[in-house]
């Protein structure tokens, strides 16, 4: 994307200390109009109308309470923060998760969930209480089926909690147990959000018109942030004030398991989505209306979803490395350079074509990471 | 000047398709086989990655009756994709129809296209619109 200096253009001026060198950037109204885009934030937190234990403050108690006990596995290895480790933004430091095996992808981070239209690297599911199920039935992860799951929290501590919330637990159907722990978990993984960062600052100062105020975000992040919503192009899929379009892409990481293995990424995704009885369009939402049903019941499905995988957001980035649906990137230096050097042949040949090298220098690189540590200082 | 206004009054009372009205803020569709045709577009605020909706409104020539079909889809040419979702289309009228789940998941320029066919034996003719989405 070119740069047209235009008649409207800001001149923003780093100027912390005399003993840091000035550092300036001309943001055209074009890529001032871009980096607005990018917010406010926080964005506005709504009740989810699928769950009506949102926001209920008993459930997103107890909700804290099941995601940290290792009830949640059938042989009480393994709680939720055994992955998701509060410490690590709900991520974690391996490469790929570590359940009753080695599972096949890397832990997503848990931040800003109720801005997503689509859960999992592959959006197999359309609500975070049904995403919030797979893990505990999955035989590979916490091995539950919804009887077990039942009996346990029968015997456990938490059966008045559940009983205060939900009615007497021992005439409910075991299925519906199931789904009432998964809106608690849901419930308390909604409050689980970040605040303003250096580069919200920044963009609410272009906001107000306050060029002081902007001047403070560092000259490096700038230089970056114009890389990023300009010839880095990452902005096309990193969109928005959660800096995802929350949609599935190819970004040339090999999705080859090992020999005679794929992973198959949004194309198995659909396939357990809508095979699945916890969706938006299912018996289980308590949204009279089906608010959001839409796109289950809309969604395409193509020969180009194999191998592609959902859009992170980089809200906390810095904070949740390794990175990819795959966990192989170690650290932000390593994903710049994938995208600085990336394998155009890994690409789908008749998929769509937005990737290229970015052929950035090595300062242009600093610059892109500067930028997304700003991201990861709420 | 007052016979040129008057020539132009005469052809905006006289011409079907200026007869179609989609209001304002409404964009005429192109379209290399229209074939007396015309569709009027009228677009909902859109932002990336939202879901928006879409009027369309159809204008005949003939006044022919025959009830229209319509298939509608968009494409990004300069990235060769299309969108995720399958619109949902709904017929308030023989000629007017309210397109609902559209969603332009990236920002650039997205084609949107309108596949008609008036009856069942006639050939469909294609109907873009270029949108610029920021």
């Amino acid at each position: 994307m070119g740069l047209q200096r235009t008649a409207g253009v800001f001149l923003l001026l780093a100027t912390l200390s005399a003993s840091i060198a000035q550092a300036e950037l001309v943001l055209t109204q074009d890529e001032i109009q871009q980096i607005l885009a990018h917010g406010p934030w926080p964005i506005d937190q709504h009740k989810d109308p699928s769950n009506r234990v949102s926001g209920n403050s008993d459930a997103i108690a107890l909700g804290k309470h099941l995601f940290g006990d290792r009830i949640l596995s059938r042989d009480g290895t393994l709680s939720c923060t055994t992955c998701h480790r509060p410490d690590r933004d709900f991520s974690e430091y391996r490469p790929r998760s570590l359940g009753r095996k080695l599972l096949d992808r890397n832990t997503p981070a848990l931040l800003n969930l109720s801005a997503h239209r689509w859960f999992g690297w592959g959006g197999s599911s359309d609500n975070l209480w049904g995403q919030t199920i797979l893990p505990i039935v999955n035989p590979d992860e916490m091995a539950h089926d919804s009887e077990s799951l039942k009996s346990a929290i029968l015997k456990s501590q938490y059966a008045s909690s559940y009983e205060q919330i939900f009615g007497s637990l021992q005439h409910q159907p075991s299925q519906t147990v199931l789904v009432n722990i998964a809106k608690t978990l849901a419930a308390y993984q909604e409050t689980l959000t970040t605040g303003k960062t250096s580069f919200d600052r920044f963009r609410d100062s272009l906001a107000r018109g306050d060029m002081k105020g902007a001047s403070s975000y560092p000259g490096a992040a700038q230089r970056g942030l114009q890389i990023f919503i300009g010839k880095g192009r990452c902005s096309f899929c990193h969109s928005g004030a959660n800096f995802t379009n929350g949609e599935f892409h190819d970004a040339a990481v090999p999705y080859f398991l090992g020999p005679g293995r794929v992973d198959a990424g949004r194309h198995a995704g659909l396939k357990t989505l809508l095979q699945s009885p916890y969706t938006l369009d299912g018996v289980y939402n308590d949204d009279p209306l089906k608010t959001g049903a839409w796109a289950v019941r809309t969604v395409k499905t193509t020969h180009a979803d194999f191998g592609i995988f959902r859009v992170p957001s980089l809200r906390g980035v810095a904070h949740t490395s390794p990175y990819m649906h795959d966990g192989s990137l170690p650290d932000l230096k390593a994903v710049v350079e994938h995208y600085n050097t990336i394998n155009t042949e890994r690409l789908h040949a008749d998929g769509e074509q937005i990737l290229r090298p970015l052929k950035l220098s090595g300062r242009e690189k600093d610059d892109l990471i500067a930028f997304l540590e700003s991201l990861s200082d709420h | 000047m007052k016979a040129f206004a008057s020539l132009v009054l005469i052809i905006a009372l006289t011409s079907p398709a200026l007869a179609c009205n989609g209001g304002a803020a409404s964009k005429l569709m192109s379209s290399d086989n229209s074939g007396g045709l015309q569709i009027l577009a009228v677009l909902d605020p859109i932002a990336v990655s939202k879901p928006f909706g879409l009027g369309l409104v159809l204008c005949s020539k003939s006044g022919d009756e025959t009830p229209f079909t319509i298939k509608v889809d968009a494409w990004m040419p300069r990235h060769q994709h299309g969108m995720n979702y399958e619109p949902t289309i709904t017929s308030s009228a023989p000629d007017k129809f309210a397109i609902s789940n559209m969603v332009f998941h990236m920002p650039g320029l997205w084609q949107l296209r309108v596949n008609v066919r008036n009856g069942e034996n006639t050939k469909p003719a294609t109907y873009l619109l270029d949108i610029e989405v920021k």
